[in-house]
């Protein structure tokens, strides 16, 4: 069942050079209790399609089309009071970054009982100050850290009592953007599993974003991969990984170094996405594209080719 | 006997923490200096891509400046060419330093803002190559800028870093590491910070101008596969000390160190077989400050928990042993570890 259903968003920038077309007519959804990636590159419009779900956007982005469902209401056409009572309770954001994200002012305990007391009324501060470390210990932080300043945290530790935060309210969706960049590879494996963990006993929908496919292509049940504002391919994460139907996913997995193959350097992908302020309407990637032919001119039409997954390369495999 | 370019001998590095000690922590055996590379071996042979790996704080950093003379050794010797560093003057220092350089991890920090591309290639032409003609470093700046593709060369060489992307920033930093002709390059992660398709072309880069020059590397990253792919050695480092060294394939597919064969697990797969089985270690290193005896990895270390938890991990500090074929590991069990790998 979808819990979110996202339909033909559109994101615009404004900036001095003009308007910047961050996201074009992108569709995408989460069923309930699945983990959904999305892949891209710096500029792919991968976290503004997401922030975008819970309004979080700058000041300048303008959300020019389309429609944002969640339980059945346009998330897109609320007003800010409105959203308020839905971020957190009923959608949290684990954010990139956990070292910055934190008020270092404040007791980890405190920044975490907020949520709680500003959105959940009749909740007194003992039962709130118990669930804050009922959470720090299933995230394997010791509940007596609770009265402790962030300095006191290494960046694995904040990274997961970020994610306590997240949970804090028991929301039913959760986005995290880059919850695992920045941190050890060793941490980083221990923040995937956790989170897979919680997904389970908390029954959560999530969406995660990455421009690390490898890590996608483990944790996620299914995957979306962005390129230039739109999504290009959509579909279940291991078919996604292992029968890539558009050539930039293709070319993008095999610019990863793949320790069970063969070993031999392949390059990258010569050249730069189109600049957002005229995109073009056929497909994005046709610059870079070593199959292109003029047929890719024709306006860009992202189809379902087998049940459940989607592209929009013309010259799929 | 193999062409070394660089032998590292018993080199420690040890930098002093400006703290009083109360007077349990004295008790409990925690130092105010911190032990960041801690007695280690190592030589580089001409020519080879030597990749260094290791989680944040485990020194491999320090010894790649160490190498370089950015930071100034405790103990121990680093020999180049045959001469040893730490003995050399002033002036002996700075002919060599032209042949030694580093490119930074971050491209956005190691550029001067206030110099354009030109400006920049320049700067170590002014230093290090006073009497050639203009012409001459001309010629030679517009030649690397071709080579690292910064092009068309007329119009970037005006550019200043704020115009660049981060893959054309880490380009112009190469050019400016390479224009001196190096022997010796250490790269500390210079492609963490870029995107995937970015990464590999300026990977590619790295390893054509290697070939082109005969420049010897050491590619310092945390990415074990990235390491694996283009290595022709790999050395791992943990809190300060070598703890595997060998030919990049059997260090990754035959690993006989613990704390290998749990960083290769934990590379993520898209088919995960069922006898696949992943070692995440349990918490965090331990502070530089307070080195656990023994073997500094026993804390965390799977094979110690899953055999009973031998005492001589906790007694004995593990010397590097040699397989042969010049894979080496500092494990008690190293050979029971390299069996389970296999």
């Amino acid at each position: 069942m979808k819990i979110l259903d996202i339909k033909d968003l559109s994101i615009e920038f404004k900036s001095k050079a003009g308007m910047v077309h961050a996201v074009q007519n992108v569709n995408l959804w989460l069923n309930e209790g699945e983990i959904l990636g999305v892949a891209g590159e710096s500029g792919c419009g991968k976290t503004t399609t997401t922030l975008a779900i819970p309004r979080l956007l700058p000041k300048n982005a303008v959300i020019t089309g389309g429609e944002i469902l969640f339980n059945g209401e346009d998330l897109a056409a609320k007003s800010e009071k409105e959203m308020e009572a839905i971020r957190w309770k009923d959608i949290a954001v684990v954010f990139q970054g956990a070292m910055n994200a934190l008020n270092p002012l404040k007791t980890i305990g405190n920044q975490m009982m907020e949520p709680i007391l500003l959105h959940e009324e009749g909740v007194s501060k003992a039962e709130a100050e118990a669930r804050v470390k009922e959470l720090l210990e299933q995230v394997g932080i010791a509940g007596h850290r609770f009265n402790n300043y962030p300095h006191e945290f290494s960046g694995g530790m904040k990274q997961r009592v970020m994610i306590a935060m997240a949970l804090v309210c028991r929301p039913k969706i959760i986005i995290a953007d880059e919850p695992v960049t920045a941190l050890d590879v060793m941490i980083q494996a221990q923040i995937l599993e956790l989170l897979k963990k919680l997904t389970k006993e908390y029954k959560l929908s999530m969406i995660m974003i990455s421009h690390d496919l490898s890590v996608l292509s483990e944790l996620c049940d299914r995957m979306a991969i962005m390129y230039a504002g739109r999504v290009v391919e959509f579909g279940d994460a291991k078919d996604v990984f292992k029968n890539p139907k558009h050539e930039y996913t293709d070319k993008l997995i095999h610019s990863l170094p793949d320790i069970s193959g063969d070993r031999v350097f392949t390059g990258g992908i010569p050249g730069y996405p189109p600049s957002l302020i005229e995109p073009p309407a056929h497909c994005p990637f046709y610059d870079r594209c070593e199959r292109r032919d003029d047929s890719c001119l024709g306006d860009f039409n992202f189809t379902e080719i087998t049940p459940g997954h989607w592209t929009g390369c013309i010259h799929h495999r | 006997m193999t062409d070394n370019i660089i032998e590292i001998k018993d080199l420690h590095v040890t930098f002093e923490v400006r703290k009083k000690l109360t007077k349990k922590e004295k008790e409990a055996g925690i130092g105010n200096a911190v032990r960041a590379v801690d007695g280690v071996d190592l030589e580089f042979r001409r020519g080879e891509i030597m990749a260094v790996v290791g989680e944040s704080g485990c020194g491999k950093t320090t010894l790649g400046k160490s190498i370089l003379q950015l930071n100034r050794p405790s103990s121990g010797s680093i020999v180049y060419n045959g001469r040893d560093m730490g003995s050399l003057s002033k002036s002996e220092l700075k002919e060599l330093r032209s042949k030694l350089q580093m490119v930074f991890q971050d491209p956005y920090e190691s550029l001067n803002p206030r110099q354009n591309v030109y400006q920049t290639l320049m700067e170590p032409l002014k230093i290090h190559r006073k009497d050639m003609p203009q012409e001459e470093k001309d010629k030679l700046i517009y030649d690397m800028m071709e080579k690292v593709g910064l092009k068309p060369v007329d119009i970037m060489s005006q550019r200043y870093p704020h115009h660049l992307s981060g893959g054309q920033r880490q380009r112009l930093a190469i050019a400016a590491t390479m224009i001196l002709k190096p022997e010796f390059v250490v790269a500390d992660e210079p492609v963490s910070m870029l995107d995937v398709s970015i990464r590999a072309e300026i990977v590619r880069l790295l390893l054509d101008l290697q070939k082109s020059n005969d420049i010897t590397y050491m590619f310092i990253t945390h990415d074990l596969s990235l390491a694996w792919v283009l290595a022709d050695r790999i050395a791992v480092f943990y809190l300060g000390k070598l703890m595997e060294l060998g030919p990049a394939d059997q260090v990754v597919h035959q690993s006989a160190h613990p704390y290998t064969s749990a960083l290769v697990s934990v590379i993520p797969k898209v088919e995960t077989e069922a006898d696949d089985k992943k070692h995440v270690l349990e918490g965090e290193t331990p502070s530089p400050l307070d080195m656990p005896e023994g073997c500094r990895f026993h804390t965390r270390c799977w094979y110690y928990k899953e055999n009973g938890c031998p005492s001589v991990c906790r007694e004995k500090q593990p010397e590097l042993v040699d397989f042969g074929e010049g894979h080496c590991a500092a494990c008690h069990f190293a050979k029971e570890v390299k069996e389970l790998s296999k």
